[in-house]
């Protein structure tokens, strides 16, 4: 109940949104006056599941 | 080594990476002789016409890049007229190879052929030599396809009076001219060295005023050189990327890295070369650039991306610097804000940072070094490329610049076959 009672809470006010993925999410909440910041983001490897799992194979200690 | 002192394939690579990051920072290409590429180029010979990018035959080559061989064959005195030299190099009897087949670059279409003469330049570092022939100017150029008898009586200019003179002047100088401080410098004055080089030309015509004056070129010459390099702001370019190319061949055929050691267009295909899979070229379609267009010019008339130039990138500079020369957006399209921008992403695909090569407006951050293949393909995010634009007709020229990225799929390629070549190792 104290979570639900937060989160009313938290979108009573003036919301400030980060919006990660589609850019339509970004422009709907634009267009509705919602003050948003759009970040890029791409999943790993295009989101291929196997393409990541040989990228981890070639990847070391360090940062690589 | 691991935590646990294990020794794996990730590991081998990150070490490898981080000597060939070392190698490349540590490179110190110096300026030590002009000369014909007959005497100066591994394997050249009366027949042979270089081009940029990966191979490619005569039947697959596009409008600049013929119109470019063709008037090389006139200067040549291999043809009379450029019809007769589009029949000779469709003929067969003339060979054709990548100048990156035989240690050097070229802007563009690249095309080097016997008599002309090019940029030598040694890597102090590790030993080796690159070469790039002169740059000739913006629009009707060569390099841009043009291949008119103005285009041919400057590259007869250039080897008669120009080149020989340069020749006499480097000589003077002992121990060379080092341009890895040139384009430092170049870097701290709004240059990024690839497609704005204002900087680095007046500080190359700094360096070889005394020498002009002092090696015995007629005076009247001189005058003349010096009207053709202050009247031509990409005139460094070709030193840069003869420079570039000498530092990215140090790490050519390092085993187990997996940073890119070439990159170049032929403006029919892209291709990248990776450090650790030796002469071997990953290719795809040339891209199409964005940019601005000279007027009575638009897309419509655009040749695909061209030539050797983005070596810079590869050495750690060019595009990656872009940071550094915000003025470059008004030649190649953008906002000044783009260019931070695009600094600031090349940094997620490098394996390391220039330490000599800085950016005064990012607090003197170093340039993005070292295209990590795995990292592009695990972003998604690919080089920055930005470029001039050839007439995709033979003939016609320079009709603008722009910016483009270099696809995926190459770089997918490459991982690829990185990924075949140590198959079953741990």
């Amino acid at each position: 109940m104290a979570e639900r009672a937060m989160r009313a809470e938290l979108l009573s006010g003036n919301v400030k949104v980060i919006c990660a993925g589609l850019r339509s999410f970004l422009d709907d909440l634009r267009a509705q006056g919602v003050e948003s910041v759009g970040m890029e983001f791409r999943p790993r490897a295009g989101g291929d599941a196997e393409l990541l799992r040989r990228i981890e194979r070639l990847r070391g200690w360090g940062r690589g | 080594m691991t935590a646990t002192g294990m020794n794996t394939l990730g590991d081998r690579i990150e070490r490898a990476n981080a000597e060939a990051v070392a190698k490349l920072k540590a490179a110190r290409p110096v300026w030590f002789d002009v000369a014909p590429a007959r005497e100066a180029v591994p394997g050249m010979h009366d027949r042979l016409i270089l081009h940029a990018g990966p191979p490619i035959a005569w039947a697959r080559m596009c409008g600049p890049v013929r119109g470019a061989v063709a008037g090389a064959l006139v200067y040549e005195r291999l043809a009379k007229t450029v019809e007769e030299a589009y029949e000779l190099a469709a003929s067969g009897a003339i060979e054709f190879s990548p100048n990156h087949h035989h240690g050097g670059v070229g802007p563009m279409a690249g095309v080097t052929s016997a008599s002309m003469w090019v940029f030598r330049v040694r890597n102090e570092a590790h030993g080796n030599t690159a070469f790039c022939n002169l740059n000739e100017g913006l629009g009707r150029v060569l390099r841009f396809g043009a291949n008119d008898a103005g285009v041919i009586e400057r590259l007869r200019w250039m080897e008669t009076e120009l080149a020989p003179a340069l020749r006499e002047a480097v000589r003077l100088r002992e121990g060379g001219i080092d341009v890895k401080t040139l384009i430092a410098n170049a870097l701290h004055m709004g240059d990024e060295c690839h497609n704005r080089n204002v900087a680095g030309t007046s500080l190359l015509l700094r360096e070889l005023t005394p020498l002009l004056l002092s090696c015995g070129v007629a005076r009247d010459a001189v005058r003349r050189i010096f009207d053709f390099i202050s009247g031509n702001n990409h005139f460094f370019l070709n030193l840069a990327m003869a420079a570039a190319k000498s530092m990215a061949d140090s790490i050519m055929g390092m085993p187990f890295c997996t940073i890119q050691s070439a990159m170049a267009r032929n403006g029919t295909e892209i291709g990248i070369r990776v450090a650790g899979l030796g002469d071997r070229w990953f290719t795809a379609p040339a891209g199409n650039p964005k940019g601005l267009y000279f007027p009575g010019f638009d897309e419509s008339h655009a040749n695909p991306d061209l030539g050797d130039s983005t070596i810079t990138e590869t050495a750690g500079f060019g595009g990656f610097a872009m940071a550094a020369g915000p003025a470059i957006t008004r030649f190649v399209g953008g906002r000044a804000a783009d260019a931070v921008r695009f600094t600031r992403e090349m940094g997620e695909i490098t394996a390391g940072r220039h330490t000599d090569f800085t950016i005064p407006a990012l607090d003197f951050q170093g340039v993005p070094l070292g295209v990590d293949i795995r990292r592009v393909v695990e972003t998604g995010i690919t080089p920055f490329i930005n470029t001039g634009i050839a007439h995709k007709d033979p003939g016609v020229g320079q009709v603008g610049a722009g910016l483009l990225r270099a696809p995926l799929e190459i770089y997918r390629a490459a991982l690829d076959a990185f990924d075949a070549d140590h198959a079953g190792e741990a």
